[in-house]
């Protein structure tokens, strides 16, 4: 019996030691190796590499790592070669003999530095194209991009909420018996760009509830009824032009493209793909701080800490 | 043993849910924790894909950018730990300028360029702290100003003497918005100023007390007026410096028309030597006449402390940094 119990408190002692590990820290091989020695104190490798990962390391964690990415994701063609080159003559012609100079302002250290930024900046750019092309389905089901005209008859611009819904009506009308729907609009004063044909997502910001419905449901190019404004008191006349996205596919493309996170979300997917993983906890949080978007892996601290085990 | 289990059974389930215990305890300390991984030995920073980056391939990229730099910054400070104790002195006055620094900051940039960014800005450039990198700057100063004074006749020249001018100084300003067009507030401070300057109630003798009662200068009123060291090296305005150095010891200026401040009175308190051999700014004077000196004093005080190098190309890195011109002859240098 008091074996086990020997043996039992030896594990409970091992199990406890294991609460005491950090997160991961990777530490050089030979980190306390002397680079220079001043008298009694010596400046270690290490030392140099905590500085220096301080200093940089997540910018260049990032950019080796979309390099990879970019590598096994996009082909480096000619044309994108020639367009890196052309940015660079453009930035020489441009600055002239303050070339250099303005090379070391924007961080590159060599002309090829700058040609290698701007190659990578095509590949960035081509990746998207391919993000787009290979999610095509999966993008025009989640922003289900229509090609529309508006008419908008904002209440406060006529006597009445009534008033609005009439010329609302009589507008309806006459684009149903055949008139212009931009000469229509013009007419009861609607805004010239609300009546230009243009493209619509389940994500377009400025576009009230009701005539997001309306217009999500459309399978066929339709002209709606008087349709409420639902935060407002006004009323919109919708005419869907074209859902087929064979038509207006160009359109959704640069739509997709110009989105703010567009960006963001192709590293993910892509960092995701290629299963990105960090096991140093500082470079963790320094890219968690600069580069999160970039950080997709599952296992991680919760809250940040520079502990090592 | 079934003997033995049947009359301990009590205190095998005690053991047994300490052990559930600490199994679930251990699990839920360790299941956030960034896990680590090596390869050959050697511990990874980053993986994608099969392609794993150790420290040791982070180490070679980092130091293909940064090496120079960051090994100057470690060189120095070591250099500078060794050679030039910390003295209370020091981290006052550093203290006092990383306030002052984070006051200006805020005031002119905003509140998001306080001391974070400060401190951000130092640990990117290898120091621990903006205090911290003040504080070695400080070090720094006092090397310099130790290797100058050792061999005074070498810097202190005619030739130095009749390019900067050094003076001591002290000043009384008579402050205004817009000189060009003085309220009636300030037009009376004037002319009360002037007046008990005429009337001989103040001189040069007594300047200290004329400008603690006369002077809007808020950096020096209170001290007497005293500004200190000045030279042709100096930023402040033109006027004010060229009426200042025209001055000899002893002597106090007229009353000078400065079209951004004011009027300012100013009073040459000394133009010795022995009243500004240390101060910093003749200091940077001296070095600012001797291109490179700054990087020969801080290689001299190596070679004093004993310096060796991992390699040459280290070697040839530090000096390259400093502007020492030898070549890099052997792998190591001096006694360590």
């Amino acid at each position: 019996m008091r074996k086990i119990l020997k043996i039992t408190l030896a594990v409970l002692l091992g199990l406890a030691m294991l609460t005491g590990c950090g997160d991961a820290s990777a530490t050089l091989s030979d980190k306390k190796s002397a680079l220079i020695t001043v008298g009694k104190t010596s400046v270690t490798k290490e030392q140099v590499y905590d500085h220096m990962v301080t200093a940089d390391a997540a910018k260049t964690v990032i950019l080796q790592a979309t390099a990879s990415v970019l590598d096994a994701e996009v082909e480096t063609t000619d044309a994108m070669k020639t367009a890196a080159q052309a940015k660079v003559d453009s930035y020489k012609k441009q600055f002239g003999d303050n070339f250099t100079t303005y090379l070391q302002y924007l961080g590159y250290s060599t002309e090829q530095d700058l040609y290698d930024a701007s190659l990578n900046d095509e590949r960035a750019s081509a990746l998207i194209d391919k993000y787009i092309t290979d999610n095509w389905d999966s993008l025009v089901t989640k922003y289900t991009p229509i090609m529309a005209k508006l008419m908008y008859f904002e209440a406060s611009s006529y006597s009445s909420t009534e008033a609005a819904y009439q010329a609302a009506g009589k507008a309806l009308d006459e684009v149903k018996a055949g008139a212009d729907f931009a000469t229509t609009a013009a007419k009861y004063k609607s805004s010239s760009t609300l009546a230009a044909e243009q493209l619509y997502t389940r994500e377009t910001e400025s576009l009230d509830y009701n005539v997001l419905q309306f217009m999500t449901t459309a399978t066929t190019p339709t002209l709606s009824t008087v349709i409420a404004n639902e935060a407002v008191d006004g009323y919109y006349i919708v005419q869907i032009t074209s859902v087929n996205i064979e038509q207006y596919k160009s359109n959704f493309v640069s739509y997709l493209k110009g989105l703010t996170d567009m960006s963001n979300t192709v590293n993910a997917f892509y960092f995701t793909k290629h299963n990105f993983t960090i096991y140093d906890i500082t470079t963790y949080n320094l890219v968690k701080s600069n580069y999160a978007a970039y950080l997709v892996q599952k296992t991680g601290p919760k809250t940040t800490s520079t502990s090592s085990n | 043993m079934l003997k033995l289990l049947k009359q301990h059974w009590f205190v095998l389930v005690v053991i047994l849910f300490f052990v559930c215990a600490v199994v679930y305890y251990t699990y839920d300390k360790n299941k956030d924790n960034l896990p680590g991984k090596s390869v050959d030995g050697k511990k990874v920073v980053y993986s994608v894909d099969d392609t794993n980056v150790t420290a040791d391939d982070m180490y070679t990229k980092l130091f293909d950018k940064y090496g120079d730099t960051t090994l100057l910054v470690d060189f120095k400070k070591a250099v500078l730990d060794a050679k030039v104790p910390t003295t209370d002195d020091m981290k006052t006055a550093a203290q006092s300028l990383v306030d002052q620094t984070v006051s200006y900051y805020t005031t002119y940039y905003g509140s998001s360029y306080g001391l974070d960014y400060l401190n951000s800005s130092a640990v990117s450039e290898g120091y621990d702290s903006f205090y911290d990198y003040v504080l070695y700057n400080k070090k720094n100063d006092k090397l310099n100003s130790d290797f100058v004074n050792a061999d005074l006749d070498t810097y202190y020249t005619a030739d130095f003497i009749a390019k900067y001018k050094p003076h001591m100084i002290s000043y009384v300003l008579i402050k205004m918005d817009k000189p060009s067009a003085p309220t009636a507030d300030e037009s009376q401070r004037l002319a009360d100023a002037q007046a008990a300057w005429k009337n001989g109630t103040y001189s040069y003798d007594n300047f200290a007390d004329f400008a603690k009662t006369y002077s809007d200068d808020s950096s020096t009123a209170s001290k007497g007026g005293v500004f200190g060291y000045l030279d042709t090296k100096s930023s402040a305005s033109t006027t004010f410096v060229n009426a200042a150095l025209a001055l000899h010891a002893g002597e106090v200026s007229d009353w000078v028309y400065d079209s951004n401040y004011g009027y300012f009175l100013i009073a040459c308190t000394s133009d010795s030597i022995d009243d500004f051999k240390t101060d910093d700014s003749f200091i940077a004077s001296v070095l600012d006449n001797n291109q490179g000196l700054s990087g020969k004093i801080m290689w001299q005080a190596a070679q004093d402390l004993g310096v060796t190098f991992a390699s040459d190309d280290i070697q040839a890195s530090i000096k390259k940094k400093l502007g020492i011109d030898q070549p890099a002859a052997s792998t190591t240098e001096g006694s360590n």
